[in-house]
């Protein structure tokens, strides 16, 4: 599956999910034993189910958000490797070899910002920035630290948007050899 | 070095304050109680600060919905508020004339291409939206009517 049909999987989930979410909350509401039977919010306290919704729903947008940046951050790194390959020599001596699978290995372990200033130059410094505040976001959420201030906020809507827009660069880019990232 | 003292987002807090005008305005005659009350919002940007946030609910007090704001500092946005109610939520985002673009710049070479598309469509001036994320992210100015729908959609209340 390619990083564009997986952002787009992530984000029809989340958009199944809340739709999943609003029709049982309105069983829930409405009383409609038929519809709840076997299910947790049987002989649960309405109020308190209510309140957990709630928490969910933000939930499943953060979680759209951290699945979406972790399919895109493969994206990029592939991206990455598949230019480095281009520095390898034809034919390749046992050191070109060596030091290119070094570096691709390394490639794992670069920065978030460093690894996305690089691609400034397949998709342009604005769009790069924008992921950048992405990523920060996206840290937020999975340290959740409840005392910590919020960095500037995305929506699930605008990570999409982003996101989806840099991997459909990615893979249309010339030369680009989509492999199943 | 960033400075320690940070103060409230002015403008933010003035377009809360005409937004939530506003509901109280379209609500009044609806036979729907508002109530404001205080919370406080943390950002990276503006440190701890407090606003109102508006809660809605139907005679008898059973609850409705809440306004709640979510933050100043948003990217793609100059605000952000969250419309809570009781089986589903909503957000309303404030838009400067025209909305966020995204640039896109490729450089091949010496040639450089760059592209600018709005990010969501039919934003005309500035103001509180509501995007509809589902269909085709065109945003809608929020006004009485479209207040009304959203309420009715977050909670199934029908008040129109």
């Amino acid at each position: 599956m390619s990083a564009v049909d997986a952002i787009e999987e992530i984000w029809l989930s989340y958009q199944m999910m809340m739709g999943a979410f609003k029709v049982t909350a309105r069983g829930i509401s409405h009383g409609a034993i038929d519809l709840l039977q076997g299910t947790y919010f049987v002989d649960s306290v309405t109020d308190i189910v209510m309140r957990d919704f709630e928490m969910c729903r933000k939930a499943a947008g953060d979680y759209a958000i951290l699945g979406m940046w972790a399919v895109f951050e493969r994206r990029v790194i592939s991206t990455l490797a598949e230019e480095s390959s281009k520095m390898l020599e034809k034919p390749s001596s046992a050191f070109n070899s060596v030091l290119h699978n070094k570096v691709v290995d390394a490639m794992e372990y670069w920065r978030a910002d460093d690894v996305l200033d690089l691609i400034k130059a397949l998709v342009g410094a604005d769009l790069a920035g924008k992921a950048k505040q992405v990523k920060k976001h996206r840290d937020w959420i999975a340290h959740k630290n409840p005392r910590k201030p919020s960095p500037t906020k995305v929506t699930p809507t605008f990570t999409y948007q982003v996101l989806s827009e840099i991997a459909r660069h990615l893979t249309s880019r010339p030369s680009a050899g989509e492999k199943g990232n | 070095m960033e400075s320690s003292e940070k103060t409230a987002p002015k403008e933010f807090l003035d377009r809360l304050r005409r937004l939530f005008t506003d509901i109280e305005t379209w609500v009044q005659s609806r036979n729907m109680q508002v109530v404001r009350s205080k919370m406080t919002l943390n950002e990276e940007a503006y440190g701890e600060y407090e606003v109102d946030k508006l809660s809605l609910t139907r005679e008898g007090g059973k609850r409705i919905a809440d306004v709640v704001p979510a933050g100043a500092s948003v990217i793609g946005a100059r605000g952000l508020v969250d419309l809570v109610g009781t089986i589903d939520q909503e957000i309303l985002v404030y838009l400067d004339k025209d909305g966020p673009c995204i640039t896109t710049a490729i450089t091949d070479g010496d040639h450089k291409q760059t592209h600018t598309t709005p990010l969501y469509r039919g934003i005309e001036e500035a103001g509180w939206y509501w995007i509809e994320s589902r269909k085709l992210s065109r945003g809608r100015k929020l006004d009485e009517a479209l207040f009304l729908d959203l309420l009715a959609e977050v909670s199934d209340y029908e008040c129109r």
